[in-house]
């Protein structure tokens, strides 16, 4: 199976309210899938209805190869979740917590210990297990909330932002948890509404607005796709004017320039298509002492801005 | 293979649910609320036994009848008002509770049955329900040995296993009200108020609403003693007849007066008591207790059926967002 998520044509609505709105995914096995998306673009209920929490309101989903509204109990065998605003039973431990979760996944009590001090190890939290819930931190909490996730040792694993509200510290040791998770060849996807994240652990990336998805794909390719619709950017660094100044002056006898900004010592060229290789040999020609030439890859909050504009939204980035 | 399967399923499905109630029962025999409870009915049952003995060394016999008459009535009365409360205490919250926490949706990302937390939560309420009302039910026992002189027959006992089974029903009946209350609710506050303003109805607005509305019915009384004729007028004793009858009818609005009508019977009717040297006994048999007041129980039983399968239509049907 190439792909451990398919849907097609999903929907979800909420009365009048669209919630997803004619989802077509694809996740591909073992890869980082964020799904990203301002609050209320749809992203928890589209992690809602591939979980099995949701029914869709029409079209398909399968996860794992199981159907989502026939086979619900198969996928839930199947995947762990970190859902959004959970919570644990703050007068036990985190050990009771995580044995009678496990219990519920099918595991005998000595198994379900067994495996929540693994979990419990691997998310950092082994030296507080029988601590109560009720002193945890925000961060341990959402680390504990990792450690159910991963408890049945799942194939798929669906985070639901879980960096949210939590300090910059815990947050860093959160995505480095997940991108050790990943490494062992799961599929991870992660939902968040923080644009940084997805460049930082994501290989895969789905972009929602309203209960859509305006983009989808690698990240390579959400990027090229970008460059391709909104063009090529180019910086040149030169150690004095007079090398801006001839820059300047044959930069024109370059094709499909857009616009030239001029910043101090620093050039932007503006292109519709690639013209490294053209920039390269002009630099060459002129015998230009260059301190940095290098084509600037637009950032994810320009990606989401670009995109946002696009679809008729305001760009709050 | 079809078979088999299908068993498999059951043996799951059971297995969720007596994980879930394992944890409901260990969570409830640790909560505060059962045994603030369970210490306020021991108490009761500890008073009425010093009142029943200072009733047993009263030389005055009205005082005496009229002490353990109180006696029973302080006992049926404190189940029917905590009994309530009790169901109330342990379900009011149960799905609310497990919403608000986020744990329910924990629960509901593995592989379990929605069906199975409800019944789950219904098997380990019912198992403390019977716990506590049982422990109710035999010091009621131990009360009517040890001071009403009450003689063990097969009959007493079967009155004692009828009254604890009841004081379980209607324990029960707010039991399956609270977690109906919990599952519609989003928040256990609401739940709670919602409940706690339908007990105090059941409890006590309506026994005192129930003469108001009666009297508003019927019309001002008329007067008490005609001039110049001696006793009470026969219009003033048909209008209290009428008054009593049709406030009773509303009081049968209140699932604790169906309660405490059929208590009263199995415990004030079949009590052999022994005051003084004399026995005082009550003629009216268990089989005319059942035969009167068969749906008494019938209300208690429908209305606990109707809440808890409402409730697990409701939870079943609903999706957590």
């Amino acid at each position: 199976m190439r792909y451990v998520v398919e849907t097609e044509g999903l929907c979800k609505y909420y009365g009048d309210v669209k919630a997803v709105d004619g989802v077509n995914l694809k996740v591909p096995r073992g890869t980082v899938f964020g799904i990203f998306g301002h609050n209320g673009a749809g992203k928890t209920t589209l992690i809602s209805i591939l979980a099995g929490l949701v029914l869709p309101t029409k079209g398909k989903a399968q996860v794992l190869g199981y159907d989502v509204i026939r086979e619900s109990l198969e996928i839930r065998k199947r995947i762990g979740l970190l859902p959004e605003g959970f919570g644990f039973y703050e007068d036990l431990s985190a050990l009771d917590n995580l044995i009678y979760l496990a219990e519920l996944d099918g595991m005998d009590k000595e198994t379900a210990k067994k495996r929540a001090l693994e979990v419990l190890e691997i998310v950092g939290l082994k030296n507080h297990a029988e601590d109560k819930v009720s002193t945890f931190s925000r961060g341990m909490k959402q680390r504990l909330g990792i450690a159910q996730a991963i408890l049945k040792d799942p194939d798929l694993i669906i985070l639901d932002e879980p960096t949210v509200g939590i300090d910059p510290y815990g947050a860093m040791k959160i995505r480095q948890l997940i991108v050790t998770i990943a490494k062992g060849g799961k599929t991870v996807i992660i939902s968040t509404h923080l644009l940084y994240e997805i460049g930082q652990i994501c290989t895969h990336a789905a972009i929602m607005r309203m209960g859509k998805v305006i983009m989808e794909g690698s990240l390579e390719e959400l990027i090229n796709a970008i460059r391709d619709t909104y063009g090529y950017r180019y910086e040149i660094e030169v150690f004095d004017d007079k090398a801006v100044n001839l820059i300047k002056k044959n930069v024109d006898n370059i094709k499909g320039i857009n616009r030239v900004d001029i910043r101090g010592l620093k050039m932007i060229i503006y292109s519709q298509h690639n013209i490294s290789r053209e920039i390269s040999r002009l630099l060459k020609d002129i015998e230009v002492e260059v301190k940095t030439f290098k084509e600037i890859t637009p950032s994810w909050e320009e990606i989401y801005a670009i995109l946002y504009e696009k679809t008729g939204g305001e760009v709050s980035v | 293979m079809l078979f088999s399967m299908r068993r498999q399923e059951v043996r799951s499905v059971s297995r969720s649910i007596l994980i879930v109630a394992r944890k409901e029962f260990s969570d409830m025999i640790r909560s505060k609320r059962l045994w603030i409870i369970l210490s306020l009915l021991i108490l009761i049952h500890l008073g009425t036994y010093s009142m029943v003995r200072y009733a047993s060394v009263s030389s005055y016999k009205n005082v005496r009848r009229m002490l353990l008459l109180r006696g029973i009535s302080n006992l049926t009365s404190s189940i029917a008002i905590l009994g309530p409360i009790l169901g109330i205490a342990l379900g009011y919250d149960a799905i609310s509770g497990e919403r608000e926490r986020g744990t329910l949706k924990l629960i509901l990302a593995r592989p379990v049955y929605r069906d199975s937390i409800i019944n789950g939560k219904a098997l380990a309420g019912l198992c403390i329900i019977v716990m506590t009302m049982g422990i109710t039910g035999l010091l009621t026992m131990a009360l009517g040995v040890l001071v009403y002189g009450m003689s063990l027959t097969l009959d007493n006992l079967t009155r004692f296993g009828l009254y604890t089974l009841l004081s379980i029903l209607i324990t029960l009946a707010f039991y399956a009200m609270a977690i109906l209350f919990s599952v519609l609710s989003k928040r256990s506050s609401t739940s709670l108020a919602i409940n706690i303003v339908i007990w105090a109805t059941f409890a006590f607005i309506l026994p005192v609403a129930s003469y108001i509305i009666a009297g508003a019915i019927l019309g001002p009384p008329p007067v008490m003693q005609e001039p110049g004729q001696k006793g009470i007028s026969r219009q003033f004793i048909e209008y209290s007849r009428k008054l009593a009858e049709l406030s009773g009818k509303i009081r049968q609005f209140s699932l604790i007066t169906h309660y405490q009508v059929i208590a009263n019977a199995l415990m004030r009717s079949e009590v052999i008591v022994n005051v003084g040297g004399r026995t005082i006994r009550r003629t009216i048999t268990l089989g005319e207790i059942l035969s009167r007041g068969w749906w008494h129980i019938t209300i208690l039983v429908v209305f606990t059926l109707v809440c808890f399968i409402s409730s697990y239509a409701i939870f079943v049907r609903s999706e957590e967002r």
